[in-house]
């Protein structure tokens, strides 16, 4: 079979064969969602009330992406995110005022300051998350949200009674502690900022791309599905669950760092639990546990939230009534499209792709494979690309069975036949296995993505 | 020890305590019998206590007929709640779906146009007329929504077509929709202000029983409201009692709380005893706001409600999810921890309760009261 022309364009790409799976339509959507960003300052200028929604369109992308770890890949709700963003921001400003030796702000004063301002909070909330992991870690359903929610409270409260946070009244930064990027200081017009936030969106969505179609991925969703079942498996649950934990708090800081540069004053007393209510909105209108769908999500609702602040065709709304839109939003998503705007396209976890496929043939298995793999094998693979595909995805694409699904099988049939061995059999259904799992589901419509509740019913 | 021991914060822990355990039996009931934590009973507590102060303050209604009244509001709000937003996660119900939906739409729509006409009436005096029209449609909707529920209860709307399987995550997200758009109504109407409970007139039989002194125990003083809420509580909590286990609708909700599916088929209106136990609740609810707003004096306003309610919900658990003894032993121990925290931490009083709250959960999710088989997260 030939390569199509999808394939060879892909190949100039640095990295490009990591997209070969997706669909065109995949590729447009989140090449126009980069090209929207990029370009956005062209039309209007920095400093353009539009580039700071941008802005904090990006930063809570960035947040809910973090939170849909937990609450998508991994089936908890969690509903104390917010204090992650708090932490980040509070140990951002307190790096940024710190004077260091001789009022130099060592950490304003150069772009590798900041750079490992967003690191050190990304780390230190990393940490923090494992830490609320060991007595969470056996929780499920109710009890996991409320005890996060209490936990969130706590932090809430001593960080509204604190000193170092500025208490009830906030921190604002000085001049010279504003932080410093390529040479200048951050303000809000700052164009070097503007695209730093574009880049961490842009990684982190690559990162929680990756960690989706790979074994860690597989693993959430089949703790999500049955924790029991995924224990009988041989997936070490609460190593994974962890490791959620310890992503999703990881985000949480690097959010909470540029929401206090964005933000530029932090008040703690507005960081409460109802900003995580937003963020689990936004991944809620998506679509839990769909990429695409939390982009959309928070595509859709934060803009909404700075729009409202502003006048609305000669009417002026009350900033209150955003809540009520996401209150609403809240009941309605669950009650006609519990699964989302945009759902995932494919079943609950991806099929292994034509790298993971040839690795586990060859009995070596990894959590990331990102070697191209042998010319042998992708043309052995239909799934790699060919002329059909583009038009199997685009009639898949409204609803039904995935495309990676209906790619992957024909492939995986031969392979099946000639008896491989079953060396990540145990952890990852194969995709010859999973298409014949999951078709029925699909085929069921609309409740595919959300088997965690019935999974948990019983 | 004795820092922390005064008659004051016996008192103090006492009063809670009873605050905290008239909530925590609307959750408790609620999630007895279908596993939900109504998040939005904090809010039914709020709205009860505004319709009290409302009642009393503006209409000049006597206390206790406006205490029976916000109850009844409670009542049907608590209703309106399980109609609007959990029903249609259990049972499908096409006809009962839509209108509770467009009640639900139409309530909000007219709560931010009656915020814009408040703001539009300082400058032009024309909007004021429109405005009490408007508050008179946003009184009738929900009277209308409780209506249809009571006849869709019954039936008369037509049988439910099937029981939907919806799973406890889409139900507690519900839960906490709900809870912000009431939240966010209530901001709509009644604005971001603190409420006050206006003082008492003197002579009069209210001043008599909430502003005299009962006991003196040292330095410190019961006052009446505090033993008022006491003494209703403890009538409230045993009268429930009697209904759950010596009436017919309380050997109903007993059942639910079992099985469901087999007390349906012994002929349990499910639905409907699920309606009674938000009603219970919810009006419980009103009484315990109305008083404590009068124990504290003020405070009123569109948040109020979310701590006590999640305290309470801790409280619930504390003492065994499903009890009725265990939310009162709850609240009390609850009450007790935020009183005597409240001596040298004023400001984390709620941290140690929601400290109390995750221990519990992590060490004993059954309870106080509950089996360990029986806790069900």
């Amino acid at each position: 079979m030939s390569e199509g022309p999808k394939v060879e364009l892909l190949r100039l790409l640095p990295g490009g064969h990591l997209l070969l799976e997706r669909s065109w339509g995949q590729l447009a959507a989140s090449g126009g969602l980069g090209l929207l960003f990029l370009v956005l300052p062209a039309f209007v200028g920095f400093g353009h009330p539009l580039i700071n929604v941008g802005l904090y369109v990006a930063v809570f992308a960035i947040l809910s992406l973090g939170l849909n770890v937990v609450v998508g890949w991994t089936g908890l709700l969690e509903l104390g995110y917010v204090s992650f963003l708090a932490t980040g921001a509070v140990l951002t400003f307190n790096l940024l005022l710190w004077e260091g030796a001789g009022g130099a702000h060592p950490f304003a004063s150069s772009s590798l300051g900041f750079l490992a301002i967003i690191l050190l909070s990304g780390l230190l909330c990393a940490a923090l998350g494992l830490l609320r992991g060991i007595p969470t870690l056996k929780l499920t359903g109710d009890y996991y949200a409320i005890v996060t929610l209490g936990l969130a409270e706590i932090v809430y409260l001593i960080f509204l009674n604190s000193e170092f946070t500025g208490g009830a009244f906030g921190m604002k930064l000085s001049s010279d502690s504003r932080p410093t990027l390529l040479g200048s200081r951050i303000y809000y017009d700052s164009w070097a900022f503007y695209y730093l936030v574009v880049l961490a969106l842009g990684a982190t969505v690559v990162v929680m791309d990756r960690l989706d179609r790979s074994r860690i991925g597989r693993a959430w969703a089949a703790i999500r599905l049955d924790e029991v079942a995924a224990r009988a498996c041989g997936i070490d649950v609460a190593r994974y669950k962890m490791l959620a934990f310890g992503i999703s708090g990881f985000f949480g800081g690097v959010g909470g760092a540029l929401y206090a540069v964005w933000i530029g004053t932090v008040a703690v007393k507005a960081l409460d639990v109802w900003q995580s209510i937003l963020i689990l909105c936004a991944v809620v209108l998506g679509g839990m546990g769909s990429l695409r769908g939390v982009l959309l999500g928070s595509l859709v609702l934060f803009p909404l939230r700075e729009l409202l602040r502003e006048e609305l065709f000669g009417v002026r709304v009350p900033p209150e009534a955003s809540n009520l839109v996401y209150g609403l939003l809240l009941i309605f998503v669950m009650r006609f499209r519990p699964q989302g705007l945009l759902p995932r396209s494919a079943g609950p976890v991806h099929p292994l792709d034509a790298n993971e496929q040839e690795a586990v043939r060859r009995g070596r298995p990894r959590l990331f494979v990102l070697t191209e793999p042998a010319p042998s094998s992708s043309t052995e693979t239909p799934g790699a690309g060919g002329g059909p595909r583009p038009g199997v995805a685009h009639s898949a694409e409204t609803d039904g069975p995935s495309p990676d699904a209906t790619d992957v099988h024909p492939g995986h049939e031969g392979r099946a036949a000639t008896g491989e061995g079953p060396a990540e059999g145990t952890e990852e259904p194969r995709p010859g296995i999973a298409q014949d799992r999951f078709s029925p589901e699909e085929g069921s419509g609309p409740s595919s993505p959300r088997e965690a509740g019935s999974a948990e019913d019983a | 020890m004795s820092e922390f021991f005064d008659w004051s914060v016996l008192f103090n822990a006492l009063t809670l305590g009873a605050v905290y355990a008239l909530i925590a039996v609307g959750y408790t009931m609620v999630y007895g019998i279908i596993q939900l934590i109504n998040f939005a009973h904090g809010e039914v507590f709020m709205i009860g206590t505004f319709a009290g102060l409302l009642l009393f303050a503006q209409l000049s209604v006597p206390l206790s007929l406006a205490i029976l009244l916000a109850m009844l509001v409670c009542l049907m709000l608590g209703v309106v709640i399980d109609f609007t937003a959990y029903l249609p996660l259990r049972r499908k119900h096409p006809l009962a779906d839509t209108i509770s939906i467009a009640g639900l739409t139409g309530f909000c729509g007219l709560a931010i146009a009656y915020f814009l006409l408040a703001r539009a009436e300082q400058s032009q005096a024309a909007a004021s007329g429109l405005r009490i029209a408007l508050g008179v449609l946003l009184a009738a909707i929900p009277l209308a929504l409780f209506a249809l529920a009571i006849c869709g209860l019954y039936g008369k709307l037509g049988r439910p077509k099937a029981s939907v399987t919806s799973d406890r995550l889409s139900a507690l997200i519900t839960a906490i929709g709900m809870s912000l758009s009431l939240q966010t109504i209530a901001q709509l109407v009644w604005g971001a202000d603190f409420y006050v409970f206006p003082p008492f007139a003197k002579e009069s039989l209210a001043h008599t029983v909430f502003e005299s002194d009962v006991l003196t125990l040292g330095s410190a003083t019961l006052k009446g409201k505090e033993f008022v809420i006491w003494v209703v509580t403890a009538a409230l909590m045993v009268g429930l009692n009697g209904l759950v286990h010596r009436t017919k609708i309380g050997k109903a909700m007993r059942a639910c709380a079992q099985d469901q599916k087999t007390a349906a088929l012994m002929g349990v209106n499910v639905d409907y005893v699920i309606a009674v136990t938000f009603m219970i609740g919810s009006a419980l609810a009103a009484i315990a706001g109305i008083l404590f707003a009068i124990k504290v004096g003020g405070n009123i306003y569109f948040r109020m409600g979310y701590y006590p309610g999640v305290i309470a919900f801790a409280a619930a658990v504390l003492g065994g999810i499903g009890s009725i003894r265990g939310a009162v032993v709850g609240g009390l121990i609850i009450g007790a921890t935020q009183a005597v925290a409240q001596v040298k931490w004023a400001e984390y009083d709620f941290a140690f309760a929601f400290g109390l709250m995750i221990l519990v959960i992590l060490f004993r999710p059954w309870g106080i009261f509950g089996k360990p088989g029986a806790a069900r997260a």
